[in-house]
């Protein structure tokens, strides 16, 4: 495994909260690219792709979502939480495809983080995720929560 | 079990002795700051406070008390159980700026934060600690001292370091930022620290009167109070 500098290492294993903020302060290339090399490597632990996973959605680069939607796939729930979460922090309309896809995923509490994700985009597409949710989600919970979702959108 | 001021539970690791008197002594006589603690649960489990929320208390005040001469006021401890993180009890946190002098500013407060820090608002202290089943959606996390405007407090998951609790209110009371030292409270691992209780300096104890308010050390922090009477 490629060297990691002492920022990556210290966000990547952060107990508390603000270990990550030198990470993002300098927000270096090389960083970036070792993120996305954890993430994609199915024999790296569990924790540490979730975890880079995480940082990899303060770090709201494009290139970076096809990796962990892909990721999430082969992760369990927790791993899929930390997907959709990291999804809805980049906001983009890559990443707003991929959260549509764990919008519809078996687990709640994913499917939960998908709509939190969804509510804070404006596009047309998180839109479109949104009403598909309201109206066919198994959980009344969620259909609320995207249907509150959308009526903040529209100023109700 | 009697109750006594300010008290919320057993410490199993470590029991003591308590009476109301000696906690009426020491409002009296010792400056305090007011945290009031708030167990989540989600809905269909358990609806008990958080086991170790005494423990943290009494280790909190351990740490406060030896180096700055401040101890930890619980003024009420609260279970709500709510759906608002789910079944899981994960909150969905944007972000962790935002605490600390040097930290980095512009914390980003998610719709889930945003409900999480309206509970406990009404418990005679404005600082909150929320005890979270499951942490939040960084799964390394033990905690975080980022919080909404105008609502001071922090999370700490169930079952992490004994440490995380005070670590967490160090980085509210008095803008405490992490340091290299591993028997210092604010050594940025709380789980690998290794004095008990963990040190506090003079420095982070006093602040600097340079420093704007809320980031000039413990004993200045306007949370810190003292009885007048």
């Amino acid at each position: 495994m490629a060297h990691l500098s002492p920022e990556l290492e210290e966000a990547l294993e952060a107990e508390c909260g603000s270990s990550v903020d030198p990470l993002l302060m300098r927000r270096r290339s090389s960083d970036l690219q070792a993120l996305k090399a954890i993430v994609a490597d199915d024999t790296e632990s569990t924790s540490r792709r979730q975890s880079a996973i995480y940082l990899l959605g303060n770090w709201k680069d494009d290139e970076a979502v096809e990796i962990i939607a892909e990721a999430s796939r082969q992760m369990d729930e927790i791993g899929r939480i930390a997907a959709a979460s990291a999804l809805g922090r980049m906001g983009t309309d890559p990443a707003i495809r991929a959260l549509a896809e764990l919008a519809r995923d078996e687990a709640l509490d994913v499917r939960r983080i998908a709509v939190n994700g969804l509510s804070r985009s404006t596009s047309e597409e998180a839109l479109g995720a949104l009403q598909a949710t309201a109206s066919t989600d198994d959980s009344e919970i969620i259909r609320k929560r995207a249907a509150a979702a959308m009526r903040r959108r529209s100023g109700g | 079990m009697r109750d006594v001021l300010g008290v919320y539970g057993v410490n199993s690791e470590a029991p003591r002795a308590r009476s109301l008197k000696s906690q009426l002594e020491k409002l009296r006589s010792k400056r305090f700051v007011r945290v009031a603690c708030v167990t989540i649960r989600p809905p269909g489990g358990s609806t008990a406070p958080y086991v170790n929320v005494q423990r943290d208390l009494d280790r909190a005040t351990d740490t406060f008390e030896q180096s700055c001469d401040v101890w930890v006021f619980c003024t009420a401890s609260v279970v709500v159980t709510t759906g608002i993180l789910g079944s899981n009890g994960m909150l969905d946190q944007s972000d962790c700026k935002g605490r600390g002098f040097l930290g980095i500013g512009g914390h980003d407060v998610s719709g889930e934060e945003d409900q999480l820090f309206d509970f406990g608002r009404n418990l005679g202290a404005d600082i909150v600690c929320y005890f979270l089943p499951s942490g939040s959606t960084n799964p390394s996390l033990g905690g975080c001292a980022a919080h909404p405007k105008g609502r001071q407090g922090f999370w700490v998951q169930f079952g992490t370091s004994r440490w995380m609790f005070s670590h967490e209110l160090g980085h509210l009371l008095g803008g405490l930022d992490h340091k290299g030292s591993n028997r210092n409270l604010m050594f940025r691992r709380p789980g690998s620290i290794t004095a008990t209780p963990p040190e506090l300096t003079e420095r982070q104890c006093e602040g600097s009167p340079a420093l704007p308010p809320g980031t000039g050390g413990v004993r200045n922090d306007p949370q810190v109070e003292e009885c007048s009477g």
